[in-house]
């Protein structure tokens, strides 16, 4: 009698454990960092996002999807990093060594991954908005790989020095050359 | 006398099957993938540059954090026509209700537009310099699919509901950001780094102010 009612008691706490609601994860404010990046250009690429889930012998009928992707790449200076032994000021002439650009953000928007077209066969289970997303990393983790063949690096560096040679002429300067260590863009 | 042999025969074909399978334990696994679903894996097209635009944006503060955004949609009904069921005596049935949790480590980025920093806000008298900065923005709110989490997902969701989902939670992280007055920090960052730029580049007394 008594296991009886125990039992029952068990039975009760595990049906009410099992009825409980899914408790939304705690939001983070994880952390607030101060920089001086000067971007100084932006490049727009898109690419196709093409999948085809017919490899499994066991599969069967079609599931695919097509996604356009549109990704943002900005790159910039660390203005912080010009230090005063990096210039040299003589009268109305300055000479000034700027760091290497490097890459500051990508930013893939979620308006900017559309799904184009979709096939899915009647056996076949739909495609989830995880499955998209994790498709849509593979995306972002490509167009990251292809940063160097951009050739962003080189474009941030130009337009950096083009910006430090308008910005100093406002302050007065004539004669201004602007050096990125091994690189020289003199300017008049 | 037959009945103990094959019973003796069967001992020994087991005994070498167990030795062989302890040899070859790759072989177990390889049968375990015959039904193991693949990673789907997207092909490497060709990435193309649409726009290549010049910027000049003083980036002073990055604010790194984690939203989340529950969204749930209730089941349309199963009888398109309310008085349906009242006819057929039968509740009125509805189709499950769809819910979608998503969780999003974002990044934004605050800093001032220095393409509105014109002559007009620059003014010099021999080794001492005043700059009025334009006011800090937000540059740009970064949440990438691998930034995404999905923490619950019932139902289907379209491809248009789930990216408003994440609009939605972009304008959170937005909202969140502004309350830690990420503005405030930007400006007063950015008037920093002006400060020691422009010293570095030779002016003795050296004036940053925001504009109003």
């Amino acid at each position: 009698m008594f296991f009886k009612r125990k039992g029952c008691y068990l039975l009760g706490l595990l049906l009410l454990a099992g009825c409980g609601k899914k408790e939304l994860p705690i939001e983070k404010v994880l952390a607030l960092q101060q920089m001086s990046g000067l971007a100084t250009v932006e490049y727009v690429v898109t690419k196709i996002i093409k999948a085809n889930d017919n490899e499994a012998w066991y599969k069967f009928g079609d599931r695919k999807i097509l996604m356009s992707c549109k990704a943002t790449l900005t790159a910039g200076i660390d203005l912080s990093a010009v230090k005063a032994n990096q210039v040299n000021i003589d009268g109305k002439a300055i000479s000034l060594t700027l760091p290497h650009s490097k890459l500051l953000a990508i930013n893939i928007k979620p308006e900017d991954i559309v799904a184009e077209y979709e096939e899915v066969d009647v056996l076949r289970q739909p495609f989830t908005s995880e499955e998209r997303n994790a498709l849509a990393v593979q995306a972002e983790n490509q167009i990251k790989a292809s940063i160097g063949e951009l050739g962003i690096l080189q474009t941030a560096e130009t337009n950096a020095s083009l910006f430090v040679n308008n910005f100093l002429h406002h302050l007065g300067y004539e004669t201004i050359s602007i050096n990125f260590d091994n690189l020289t863009l003199p300017n008049n | 006398m037959r009945k103990r042999l094959t019973k003796f025969v069967l001992i020994i074909l087991l005994l070498l099957a167990a030795i062989w399978l302890y040899k070859h334990p790759d072989w177990l696994s390889s049968f375990k993938n015959l039904f193991s679903s693949k990673h789907l894996e997207i092909e490497n097209t060709a990435i193309i540059v649409k726009e290549i635009n010049a910027l000049a944006q003083l980036v002073t503060i990055t604010s790194y954090n984690e939203v989340v955004i529950e969204e749930i949609i209730n089941g349309a009904p199963i009888f398109n026509n309310p008085a349906i069921p009242t006819i057929l005596s039968v509740p009125n049935l509805r189709y499950g209700d769809r819910k979608l949790v998503l969780i999003g480590k974002g990044r934004v980025l605050a800093g001032i537009d220095l393409t509105k920093l014109t002559h007009k806000e620059v003014f010099i008298k021999d080794d001492s310099i005043s700059v009025t900065l334009p006011k800090a923005q937000i540059l740009q709110t970064i949440i990438n699919p691998s930034d995404y989490d999905t923490f619950e997902e019932t139902g289907n969701w379209s491809d248009e509901e789930t990216r408003a989902v994440k609009v939605k939670l972009r304008d959170k992280l937005i909202n969140t950001v502004l309350k830690e007055h990420i503005l405030e920090k930007a400006e007063a960052k950015a008037k920093l780094v002006m400060e020691s730029f422009i010293g570095t580049v030779g002016f003795k007394k050296v004036t940053v102010l925001s504009a109003p």
